[in-house]
C-alpha cells in the first residue's frame, strides 16, 4: 500500500505529501512517516525541491492536527448532555481533563513525532477535553517541526536506501510507541492497584 | 504482587489484557527489528531492488549510474529535459515489466563498473 503513495508522489509529487500528511493527522491510515522519508529522498535526488517537500508536510501536519482539534472539540460541546449524564462517563471526562492540564504540552509533542501513531488519537483528547487551543497549537508546531525535519531528512540524507531506512524507521517507531502505550497502562494499573488492595487488606473478613 | 494482580485481573480485566497485548506487541517489533538487521547485514541485499514507485534519478543515485547510461536502459529520449516520472510508467509505456527492466539496468551497471575497473587499473 506504501508504494502506491509512493508512486503518486513520484508522479504528482508535493501535493500529494500535503494530502497524506493532512489525513494521517486525523487518524486515517496513509504512510504519511515513509512517504516524508520517500520524499526526502526525491529531494535529494533532485525530482522535488526539499523546501517545498518541508513546507508541504509541515502546513499538511499543522492543519491536520488543528482539524482533528477542532472536529473533537466541536463534537465534544454536542456530546456534552450525553456525557453529563452518566456519572462514569462524566468522570472520565474529568480525568482527563486533568490529566491533560498537568501534562497536556508534552503529551502533543512527543506524540507529534516520538510516538506518532498515537498523534491523532490525542488531538481528538485535546479537543475533547477543551485543552487550551493556543497551547495544543504552539506545541503542536514544535512536534512537527521535529517530526517532518526528522523524517524529510533522513530521507534526503539516505536517499540511496530508502527501503533500508523506511523498514528501520517504521520497526523503531512501532517499538517505542508500543513500549511508550506500555509503560503508560503499567503506570495505570500499579496506581489503582496499591490504595485499593490496602483496603481490601485491612477490612476484617466476616 | 500476586494479590495484585488478582486484584487487577478481578477488576480492570481489559486493561491487564490491553497491557500483555501491548507486551506481545513489543515483542513483535523487536524481533521485526532485529530481523531486519540481519536482512540488511547481507551486501547481496545492499542494492536496491527497483520498485514502481522510483523515478529515474532515484534509479540513478541508488545504483550510481550516470543519466547518459541509465537514459537510454529506460527508454527516456536522448536530451531530453529530465523530468519526474515513475518507473511503473515507464514500464507501461514501454511494455515492459517491471523485471526486464530491473535485468536492462543490471547489465548497464555491470558493464558500467566494468569500464571503471578497467579505466582504473
Amino acid at each position: 500500500m506504501s508504494d502506491f503513495f509512493f508512486a503518486l508522489v513520484a508522479d504528482y509529487g508535493v501535493p500529494i505529501v500535503f494530502v497524506v500528511t493532512f489525513l494521517s493527522c486525523l487518524a486515517l491510515p496513509v504512510p504519511s512517516s515513509i512517504l516524508m522519508l520517500t520524499s526526502g529522498g526525491f529531494a535529494a535526488t533532485g525530482d522535488l525541491t526539499l523546501s517545498t517537500v518541508l513546507a508541504a508536510a509541515f502546513i499538511g501536519a499543522v492543519l491536520g492536527d488543528n482539524a482533528g482539534y477542532w472536529i473533537a472539540r466541536a463534537s465534544g460541546d454536542r456530546m456534552q448532555n450525553w456525557l453529563e449524564k452518566n456519572p462514569k462517563r462524566n468522570a472520565l471526562r474529568h480525568k482527563s481533563q486533568s490529566f491533560m492540564e498537568k501534562w497536556g504540552g508534552a503529551s502533543v509533542f512527543f506524540s507529534c513525532w516520538l510516538v506518532a501513531p498515537l498523534g491523532p488519537y490525542v488531538n481528538y483528547v485535546s479537543g475533547l477535553t477543551r485543552f487550551t487551543w493556543l497551547r495544543f497549537a504552539l506545541w503542536g508546531i514544535a512536534g512537527e517541526v521535529v517530526w517532518v525535519s526528522l523524517y524529510v531528512g533522513l530521507g534526503f540524507t539516505f536517499a540511496d536506501n530508502i527501503t533500508l531506512i523506511a523498514s528501520m524507521l517504521s520497526n523503531a517507531s512501532g517499538f517505542i510507541t508500543a513500549m511508550g502505550v506500555a509503560i503508560g497502562l503499567g503506570i495505570w494499573l500499579w496506581k489503582s492497584s496499591k490504595p485499593r488492595m490496602d483496603k481490601q487488606v485491612q477490612r476484617p473478613h466476616i | 504482587m500476586i494479590d495484585r494482580i488478582k486484584y487487577l485481573w478481578a477488576r480492570h480485566r481489559l486493561v491487564v489484557i490491553a497491557f500483555l497485548s501491548v507486551l506481545v506487541i513489543i515483542g513483535y517489533f523487536a524481533i521485526k527489528t532485529f530481523s531486519a538487521m540481519i536482512y540488511w547485514q547481507d551486501p547481496a541485499h545492499k542494492n536496491q531492488d527497483i520498485e514502481p514507485w522510483m523515478t529515474p534519478r532515484y534509479v540513478s543515485l541508488s545504483y550510481r549510474l550516470p543519466p547518459e547510461i541509465l537514459g537510454p536502459v529506460l527508454c527516456l529520449e536522448k536530451g531530453a529535459p529530465p523530468r519526474r516520472i515513475s518507473i511503473g510508467k515507464i514500464a507501461a509505456e514501454n511494455n515492459l515489466t517491471i523485471e526486464e527492466l530491473q535485468a536492462r539496468i543490471d547489465e548497464a551497471a555491470a558493464a558500467w563498473w566494468a569500464e571503471l575497473a578497467r579505466k582504473k587499473p
